[in-house]
């Protein structure tokens, strides 16, 4: 029998190893077809629970080396692209509804995060699992878009008058739509944070750089906006299981590699996000996108994003609790302590997001709904077994 | 090396040790680690033919099952099932842990298995064509399969009609078959020599109690089939038997809605369930009598043998 | 064998199979929905940029469109409606002519509702496109 302290280095050891094969799988793709088999089995593990496995059979299939991998590791790599393109099909697909239904509105659509990935063909959009059809309109023709697609077939999620307050109050999206036949969800924006968060900015600089796309009338973000949104996404909304989604920064080391070829891209980069005033999710994105996934980041950029570091005892904690919360370590060893950096982390994403007495008054409110037990597990019966 | 090949003593030491088991049952390899001493004996007694997957490297599915006394309860104890650390489904009563292993097992396939086609159906074989029986709960299926696999016919899976996209082969996945309530008796005097594990009350299908698939079932588990026949059962109470032809099309759209991921696999599927369609000869079955209905489809197959 | 359909009118009946959650959309023939339609006669249909693969059997016909990932059920009328535009863009009034002519006997009054209704749904479901006719008309 092993002792106590033989067993805890033995299950440190293991979420170590766990974190460095992903992470490896993520910078090194042309690596994995020489992985040996039992390493195999624990990365499907890991990657699936971050939502990346999609990712890596785009990866290996843009490679030719999907034949290089274990046959059973290959079934989970194509069940995972199956999925994905699914999605892709459905939420590009409503795109072309919405855009259908809002025909004669003189209205800019841009299209955000995965869709907008997809649209502009960029390397994030491959194997990239996503689950909402996010827009971005101006406020001004907000009611407008959402009364035509009301009319047109699309419908409110039933919320609460609380939530649907929130929302109108509060928020920097109307509360989500459905059209009546389709499982997907529309996010339509009006800005990029909540009005209440400490980082809000005015959207309409957003607009003056939006980028046209072949074959849509859609438009994208342009390429400093779409890496501060990202930016913005990873780490302004937290998610209390998942802390930050290692996906997420992913996306942000795909779009640096992409853009930074583009000529001026570097150049602009830090004064866009003065502009904006999202200079500390910059600092953070281009430090963890080098720690984590090697990603390449000129001196002169990281000499000018270093004004925005935090107070350094916040940033020696940011160091600690970020690769805690955001790398899966090993599903059958979790530890306590990566629980608690997520939550942290999912905490101070909204803290950012509204002052003290609000926040409070949503905790309290969201904490009653859950003492109330509202419903988070599957139930056991063949349509929901359908369902999933 | 089958389970039963163990001594019990083994494999339920096997079972609860911190590497669990590597069972292979049918396409799949699940790592199980049980910590519920009833439930070891129960599969060692209904699983005991599946082999151990030894040496396999990757596994498909990394299963826990654990049972704990209930938070707050004197002498309740509740079992935990799960998936890669996590769990999916509330706690349910201890005593209910076979039906909730064989519920999550069949969660499992269905979430991570879209690189095959998975038909919400029952598949039964002779002579390398199929009967595929797919159907909506309460129509019968299990009990009609249950009843020809003791016919002569072999078990592919009560559950799921896993097909291969690249070929239209059909895959076996010999499981346990869940009978309901009246069905268990039914099944008992229709083929004494199934062997069925106990029942368990109160679930929320009623009481349930499983087949164990026949020997020769799990042996030849690697053995695909090729589809022969798309029948849709319905159990009428007192109904007498009618076998009739059904139009393709609408073969196509029951079994494309019944299916767990018709919509995923997109063109892959519509396609394959065309070809399917196309394949087979297409029939629903109302019934009330079994001994006539397993007689009807006798007749039906051996027609198109000849 | 179900009763025959009245073969005068050539009637879409929509049904959802929502409870399955599955995009599956059918279209069969079937008895009068009677309503009052504003028919804008001059709109021009064509098949949109779709990728559309299909399966037959006898009268039945099932499109898939690709783009959308949804699986459409056609009657005989449907899918005859579907061929005539996938050969070239037609007015309403040149598709109800198509259609009148085929379907002998027929109230015109419901075909053009039941027409139109069809035209619509095609049109929400991104299979067709309406344009308005212009000089040509």
């Amino acid at each position: 029998m092993n002792s106590p302290g033989q067993q805890m280095t033995e299950s440190a050891r293991q979420r170590e190893q766990a974190n460095a094969l992903l992470l490896a799988a993520l910078r090194a793709p042309e690596s994995l077809p020489g992985l040996p088999p039992t390493d195999w089995d624990l990365l499907l593990r890991v990657a699936r629970r971050t939502r990346l496995l999609g990712r890596l059979e785009a990866q290996l299939a843009a490679l030719g080396a999907l034949d290089a991998v274990p046959e059973r590791a290959v079934n989970h790599l194509r069940s995972a692209r199956n999925l994905v393109q699914h999605r892709h099909t459905l939420l590009t697909w409503e795109l072309n509804r919405v855009l259908w239904a809002l025909e004669g509105l003189d209205v800019p659509i841009v299209a955000l995060k995965g869709v907008a990935y997809v649209l502009a063909d960029l390397p994030a959009a491959p194997g990239r699992f996503f689950a909402d059809l996010d827009l971005l309109v101006p406020h001004a023709d907000i009611q407008a878009v959402e009364s035509r697609l009301l009319e047109r077939g699309w419908i409110k999620l039933p919320l609460s008058p609380y939530d649907d307050r929130y929302y109108r109050v509060w928020m920097h999206e109307i509360p989500p739509l459905r059209h009546r036949e389709r499982e997907n969800e529309i996010d339509i924006h009006h800005r990029i944070l909540p009005r209440t968060s400490r980082f809000d900015f005015d959207p309409a600089p957003l607009f003056e750089r939006t980028r046209p796309v072949a074959g849509s009338q859609a438009r994208v973000l342009g390429p400093h906006d779409m890496l501060l949104h990202g930016l913005v996404h990873l780490l302004l909304e937290g998610d209390p299981q998942e802390g930050l989604r290692l996906r997420d920064l992913v996306d942000v080391a795909d779009l640096l590699r992409h853009f930074g070829r583009e000529p001026g891209f570097w150049d602009g980069l830090v004064p866009r996000a003065e502009q904006l005033g999202l200079g500390r999710p910059l600092y953070y994105g281009l430090r963890f996108t080098r720690r984590l996934l090697a990603s390449e980041v000129p001196d002169p950029v990281l000499r000018a994003a270093s004004r925005w570091a935090p107070p350094r005892p916040v940033g020696a904690l940011m160091d600690w609790l970020l690769p805690l919360a955001i790398l899966p370590g090993h599903p059958d060893h979790p530890t306590r302590r990566a629980a608690l950096a997520r939550w942290l982390l999912y905490a101070r994403a909204h803290w950012v997001r509204m002052p003290p007495w609000l926040l409070i008054r949503h905790l309290l409110y969201k904490s009653w709904l859950r003492v109330r037990g509202v419903p988070k597990r599957a139930a056991l019966g063949p349509e929901e077994l359908k369902r999933m | 090396m089958t389970i039963c090949a163990l001594s019990y003593d083994l494999a339920s030491q096997r079972l609860s040790s911190t590497s669990g088991v590597d069972l292979q049952i049918g396409p799949f390899v699940f790592n199980l680690r049980l910590h519920c001493p009833d439930l070891a004996r129960l599969l060692y007694e209904l699983w005991r033919d599946y082999p151990l997957a030894e040496g396999a490297a990757v596994r498909d599915f990394h299963i826990q099952a654990t049972s704990n006394p209930a938070p707050g309860r004197w002498l309740r104890r509740d079992v935990r099932f799960f998936v890669d650390g996590r769990t999916p489904f509330p706690l349910l009563p201890a005593h209910h842990h076979l039906p909730m292993l064989e519920w999550g097992l069949n969660w499992c396939i269905a979430q991570r298995s879209h690189h095959l086609l998975m038909l919400h159906a029952a598949v039964v074989e002779r002579n390398g064509r199929a009967i595929i029986l797919p159907a909506w709960p309460g129509h019968g299926k299990s009990t009609l399969c249950a009843a020809l696999i003791h016919s002569g016919w072999r078990l592919l899976c009560d559950e799921f009609g896993l097909v291969r996209p690249e070929d239209g082969a059909l895959l076996p996945l010999p499981r346990l078959i869940p009978l309901k309530n009246e069905s268990i008796e039914v099944i008992r005097s229709f083929a004494p020599s199934a062997h069925i594990g106990p029942s368990f009350y109160g679930t929320r299908k009623g009481t349930i109690a499983h087949v164990r698939p026949p020997t020769e079932s799990v042996e030849r588990m690697h053995e695909t089939a090729r589809p022969g026949w798309f029948v849709f059962p319905r159990w009428v109470a007192g109904s007498p038997l009618r076998l009739e032809p059904m139009l393709k099309s609408e073969a196509f759209l029951m079994v494309a809605t019944n299916a767990f991921n018709y919509e995923v696999l997109g063109q892959t599927s519509f396609e394959l369930v065309g070809r399917m369609v196309d394949a087979c000869d297409c029939y629903s079955l109302v019934y009330s009598d079994l001994d006539q209905a397993i007689k009807a489809l006798d007749e039906l197959t051996r027609a198109a043998d000849d | 064998m179900m009763a025959r359909m009245p073969d005068s009118a050539l009637l879409v009946l929509y049904i959802q199979l929502l409870q399955l959650n599955l995009s599956i959309q059918t279209l069969v023939l079937s008895a009068g929905l009677a309503c009052d339609l504003m028919i804008d006669r001059q709109v021009r249909y064509q098949i949109s940029a779709c990728s559309l693969v299909d399966v037959a059997w006898e009268n039945e016909h099932l499109v898939y469109c690709v783009d959308s990932g949804e699986t459409h059920f056609l009657n005989a009328t449907g899918a005859q409606i579907l061929d005539y535009l996938i050969a070239s863009p037609l007015s309403f009034e040149d598709l109800l002519a198509c259609i009148t002519s085929v379907d002998d006997g027929s109230n015109s009054e419901t075909s053009a509702a039941d027409l139109s209704s069809f035209l619509d749904r095609f049109v929400e479901l991104g299979i067709l496109v309406s344009c308005p006719a212009l000089s040509d008309a």
